[in-house]
């Protein structure tokens, strides 16, 4: 104790840092259960951050806008939203016309309800993204007063953002797909039969590999999300930027460049199963 | 630094850096202001406040953003001590010291930010973090820079300073 007294500032350096260490601990073992002060915690920084973040956006467009023209925005935001719904469209589209016929004359047979039918979409403002430079965490100013509810997927124009991983009454923080060691089943647009698995390869990429190795993916490849998984079919991941055989493994092996550009995202649309 | 002025300065950081920063992000990478803060108080002004306001913020930032609670404000208490151990052994009213200090914070901090996360779960690779590093460094020296040449800066050139060059002074 006496030497305690003598060296009190380092002792309350190591003690802050056993403190730390524990709170760090106690927090890997509970990973994703609610913890009532962070809760309270989180939603008084999201009540605060909310305007701040609108407040921001609008000047950023603002300012913008002095250099570019306003209109050219507007349409660019227009297109955007063009160019996400007739994404989805063609995505439709492309899961065979005949295909879809059976299946649908089967469904209604067998009294069957489609996925597409079991789910919501909530349309939210990202209001705070994580300051630590490699990870793609954010908050959402929706939460469970809007039905989201923790695992819901995360989408954008763009395509596949993450899953809500925390959640709040009007608040949600999302995980993207790049920091998760989560699976996401794929399938190749191109050839929807051609199926694989990717996860976060803790480089800002995805990496993964083909159920089949021998599959004839190239690079450049559009890969949509198959549905078997937490994610629903349909929704754009990423394009191939490289293929690799790997000889031990016999597997073929695929990194991929997310279609969602994660430094500056604003808006993203949460899916909610009925 | 009082507490009265220290807690303002990492609020609004805290706030900017966590709302407006991905309007402004330069290589893809945006100055780290609540880590410039916890270098620069302990650098500048010494005491324990700028050491328990970046362990209290790197908390809050742990809260709301990562899976887990800690390793960020771990890595602040790791820097905060090592500005004030640079302090004790440094002129730290330099712009060489300034360029140390902002070197040695924004390696330690990451460095040990990335161990941290490692050890529990499987994080971004060395590399990746290796590679974002030099324009942080960059942009935190710019930042301790600017501070130290509008606030911190206290040293002023005396005329009898024999390292004062063309120090003639006429009187008419």
């Amino acid at each position: 104790m006496k030497w305690c007294r003598e060296h009190w500032k380092l002792t309350v350096a190591v003690g802050v840092f056993l403190v730390l260490l524990v709170f760090t601990l106690v927090s890997y073992v509970n990973q994703g259960s609610d913890f009532w002060l962070g809760r309270r915690v989180q939603g008084a920084v999201a009540f605060v951050q909310e305007p701040v973040t609108l407040g921001g956006n609008a000047a950023a467009t603002t300012v913008r806008g002095l250099f570019q023209f306003r209109s050219i925005l507007e349409e660019n935001e227009a297109l955007k939203e063009e160019n996400a719904r007739l994404q989805k469209e063609l995505t439709e589209a492309v899961l065979s016309q005949q295909e879809l016929q059976e299946l649908k004359t089967l469904s209604k047979s067998l009294n069957y309800v489609s996925p597409k039918d079991g789910y919501h979409y909530v349309s939210a403002t990202v209001t705070a993204m994580d300051p630590s430079q490699w990870y793609s965490t954010f908050t959402i100013n929706e939460g469970s007063q809007k039905g989201i509810q923790k695992d819901a997927v995360v989408i954008n124009a763009d395509g596949l953002v993450g899953r809500v991983f925390e959640v709040g009454p009007n608040w949600a923080k999302v995980i993207s797909i790049i920091d998760e060691k989560n699976d996401v089943s794929f399938q190749v647009f191109r050839d929807l039969k051609l199926l694989g698995v990717l996860s976060g390869d803790g480089k800002g990429t995805l990496t993964g590999y083909m159920l089949d190795d021998q599959a004839p993916v190239i690079k450049g490849d559009t890969l949509i999300t198959s549905g078997m998984e937490l994610y629903p079919q349909g929704i754009p991941v990423g394009k191939i930027i490289e293929v690799t055989k790997d000889e031990d493994a016999l597997l073929q092996r695929v990194k991929v460049k997310t279609a969602v550009n994660f430094s500056n995202i604003q808006k993203v649309t949460v899916i909610i199963a009925r | 630094m009082k507490y009265r002025y220290a807690i303002p300065l990492f609020l609004c950081a805290f706030l900017i850096q966590t709302t407006w920063m991905n309007h402004l992000t330069f290589f893809g990478k945006s100055p780290n202001l609540i880590l410039c803060l916890a270098i620069m108080i302990p650098f500048f002004y010494g005491g324990a406040e700028g050491l328990v306001l970046g362990v209290a913020f790197g908390l809050l930032q742990d809260i709301c953003f990562s899976v887990l609670i800690g390793p960020s404000a771990l890595a602040m208490l790791a820097v905060g001590l090592l500005m004030l151990a640079f302090r004790q052994r440094m002129d730290w009213d330099s712009v060489f010291s300034v360029m140390i200090g902002a070197v040695a914070g924004t390696i330690a901090y990451y460095f040990i930010l990335w161990k941290a996360i490692d050890i529990f779960i499987d994080g971004y690779s060395f590399l990746y973090m290796l590679k974002g590093l030099p324009f942080l460094v960059i942009y935190h020296f710019v930042a301790m820079l600017c501070y130290y040449f509008v606030i911190g800066r206290r040293a002023v050139k005396h005329p009898q300073d024999k390292s004062m060059k063309g120090g003639l002074i006429h009187y008419n």
